[in-house]
């Protein structure tokens, strides 16, 4: 190759290259300006990460936008971001309003499948397996039951993609109305697995404020009953009822049955629910409250279930209860299952997930977030607050474990939704 | 890196009596155009390319879980594979921050998996034989071919190191803003995603791109830009695999290196120039296939540098 030949490849490659080290720097001031200068940028904020996403300022750049967190979700609730979101493009985000993550895969396979990491299984892991360990310290060795279940449902519940919060502006509990009919109409294409159902109720009386004094008094009732509940047959009972806005206290474990939460329950769910419970032992929470107790029992075994009915008239007073119960019978109360152990929740553990607008609701009072809330008793619950002008309502109340799968969102009847999630914003990686 | 050519005395050209065209006993022209039209490599290439994007689709519109994600990172009926470019970006950013201790063995596994698999393959045979961007710039290229021959358009080129440039640029620039910037860019990802999770805004960038190809120089992106086709061939630079040529059944006719994609690659092929009895195509080539499917003497094939020794 001759020098002047040589030279001239020289010169092109500095004339070139000058050219693409300028367009390159340009570039990087680009984004340095957006997002310093400007404050967001780019990496909006906004977005709701698929579950166990590490902190945004990490994901950014971790995630390679490969999309295999798209590909694995069963009920399809991620999707990727267009350019229009600036550096953000390619990665992947939930919009929860046209489909929620209903945790229908049931051991978080985005997270899983997620090859660098920006969805970070490490935690799950280790809330899954302490689950499990604390599941057998309770059950002892030959309890027959399969842990996975127990692990999953850890998993679940250690899922902080954000927190719901309401709006009672718009939210038909909080004025007072009810829901019948598809949430979002016949052509919306989302689909939800309807959580289990049966176990304790977390209802509340639609009845007046009189109504539900008298079935106070028999909240107390319920009380006398607690031996029973110590002696830890008792799977039945209490579950039931609905009752209460009451609870909110003391969600806690207790397997166990039921208790109450509850005051004012008893109203015995006609809605279907109901049968499912007896068995098992839930958790409930409530177990702190006291009141009420009693009567869960009484809901339970109305309908159906033949164990409960056979426990209880072993040794039990519920009976009694019951009793009465059915009187005050026909109450809004509705009762979900929260029931970890408990054969029907095996039962409902397979139940897949649906389109939503192939199920109908009728309730007296919408609670739809609350029914429908995969979570449950932990992540919203119905109860009695001040709405801003200091008058009492019945309205669901976001608590701390929830997740943000935004299932509240997508079910929500109204225009625009009541309830929204908002994104976690900083999580670390630990 | 600058020059592929070898520095070496070139070997006297061959003279009449040794040419195949006199061996075969015909004139240059009738040994030259003797051999039918064949597109096998081509075929089977194109096969391969269309193949893949269609199981890509597949695996996401019908869940068959074969080749599943998207060609940034995918799996393989359970074998992650990893993108080697946007993966040196991720790992320049996370060695600052401490991330690179949260990724995954399975993305240790998959860039493993690729890295190796192209250091044998030849890395740049992901550009002809997996590229989305190739194929369609191969038929796009057509359009401009048309303009340079028929309308005597002007072929503008550039010197081919530059995309050493951006090679390194697009790293730093990840660097220094913690962001993923050439994903915005990269027509692999772009493609790879359109094909399979649907259409956005960004096809106008790959739209603009095309018809800067077409309009003004022939495949702008994939010789002097795309990094990821770079880093390819950085991979792919002693593979095995590669196009032999053998210089006593060459005809000087040139025929390869006119359809070639890449023509510097062959530049032993003309009269005077090849150095050895034997050369392989190097870093750049991407084993396409084509000038083997043109060859009129059979001078070059698909070879297993080492392993054709033995046999």
């Amino acid at each position: 190759m001759s020098p002047k030949k040589l030279d001239l490849n020289r010169r092109d490659f500095l004339k070139a290259g000058a050219t693409a080290v300028v367009s390159l720097a340009a570039i990087t001031a680009g984004v340095t300006y957006v997002k310093k200068v400007v404050g967001k940028d780019i990496r909006s904020q906004e977005f709701l990460r698929p579950p166990g996403a590490v902190a945004e300022s990490d994901f950014i750049y971790g995630c390679i936008k490969c999309g295999l967190c798209v590909q694995i979700c069963p009920v399809q609730a991620i999707t990727l971001a267009g350019i229009s979101r600036g550096l953000s493009y390619g990665t992947p985000y939930l919009d929860v309003r046209q489909q929620a993550c209903d945790f229908s895969c049931d051991s978080l396979q985005c997270v899983e499948t997620c090859p660098t990491g920006v969805l970070d299984f490490k935690q799950f892991k280790a809330a899954g397996e302490k689950a499990i360990i604390a599941f057998e310290e309770e059950q002892g060795a030959h309890h027959g039951r399969n842990p996975f279940r127990v692990q999953i449902s850890a998993m679940k519940e250690s899922v902080k993609m954000g927190k719901a919060r309401l709006n009672p502006q718009t939210c038909l509990a909080a004025l007072g109305q009810g829901f019948t009919g598809t949430p979002r109409g016949e052509d919306f294409r989302g689909v939800n697995r309807t959580p289990a159902r049966g176990g304790q109720g977390r209802g509340y009386p639609l009845s007046h404020d009189e109504e539900y004094d008298s079935i106070q008094g028999e909240g107390d009732e319920g009380h006398l009953h607690e031996g029973h509940l110590d002696e830890g047959h008792g799977r039945g009972e209490g579950r039931g009822s609905g009752e209460g806005y009451g609870r909110g206290q003391g969600r806690g474990e207790g397997r166990g049955q039921g208790r109450g939460y509850g005051e004012g329950q008893g109203r015995g769910e006609g809605r279907g629910y109901g049968e499912g419970q007896g068995r098992g032992e839930g958790r409930s929470y409530g177990e702190g409250q006291g009141r009420g107790e009693g009567r869960g029992y009484g809901e339970g075994q109305g309908r159906g279930r033949d164990e409960n009915a056979d426990s209880l008239t072993e040794d039990n007073p519920g009976r009694h209860l019951d009793t009465e119960h059915t009187d005050q019978g026909e109450g809004p109360g509705r009762g979900y299952n929260d029931d970890r152990y408990g054969q029907e929740s095996e039962e409902s553990y397979q139940t897949k997930a649906s389109p939503v607008r192939e199920k109908y609701y009728e309730r007296q009072l919408c609670d739809l977030c609350v029914t429908e809330c995969p979570i449950g008793c932990k992540a919203i619950v119905m109860n009695k607050l001040k709405d801003g002008s200091g008058n009492s309502v019945i309205m669901p109340e976001v608590l701390d474990g929830c997740t943000g799968c935004g299932v509240c969102v997508m079910v929500c009847p109204t225009a625009e939704p009541s309830i929204i999630v908002e994104p976690i914003k900083e999580q670390a990686y630990v | 890196m600058f020059n592929p050519q070898s520095t070496k005395e070139p070997l006297p050209p061959k003279p009449v009596e040794a040419m195949p065209h006199t061996l075969a006993g015909m004139t240059f022209n009738e040994w030259r155009q003797k051999k039918q039209k064949s597109h096998k490599w081509r075929n089977i290439r194109w096969s391969v390319v269309i193949g893949l994007s269609v199981l890509f689709i597949l695996s996401f519109a019908l869940d068959l879980s074969i080749l599943e994600g998207s060609l940034s990172g995918s799996r393989l009926l359970g074998f992650y594979l990893i993108d080697p470019y946007n993966s040196l970006q991720m790992l320049a950013i996370s060695s600052t921050t401490g991330y690179i201790v949260h990724l995954t063995m399975n993305f240790w596994i998959g860039l493993g998996t690729i890295v190796l698999f192209y250091a044998i393959m030849g890395g740049r045979t992901y550009c002809s034989w997996v590229c989305p961007y190739h194929l369609l710039a191969e038929w796009t290229d057509k359009m401009r071919d048309l303009l340079v021959r028929k309308y005597k358009w002007k072929d503008h080129t550039f010197h081919r190191s530059i995309r050493y440039v951006f090679w390194i640029g697009f790293i730093l620039v990840a660097f220094f803003t913690k962001n993923l910037v050439f994903e915005d860019v990269n027509m692999v990802g772009i493609l790879s995603r359109t094909m399979i999770y649907g259409p956005g805004l960004i096809l106008l960038w790959v739209l603009g791109v095309i018809l800067f190809e077409v309009l003004y120089s022939k495949r702008f992106w994939c010789r002097y830009v795309c990094p990821l086709g770079t880093t390819m061939g950085m991979i792919g630079s002693v593979a095995p695999l590669s196009i032999k040529f053998e210089h006593d059944k060459c005809g000087y006719c040139r025929d390869c290196q006119t359809v070639c994609l890449v023509p510097h690659v062959l530049w032993f092929v003309q009269r005077g120039k090849a150095t050895q009895a034997v050369h392989y195509t190097g870093q750049d080539c991407t084993r396409c296939g084509l000038c083997v499917d043109s060859c009129p003497g059979g001078a070059l094939s698909y070879s297993f540098k080492g392993i054709d020794k033995l046999t």
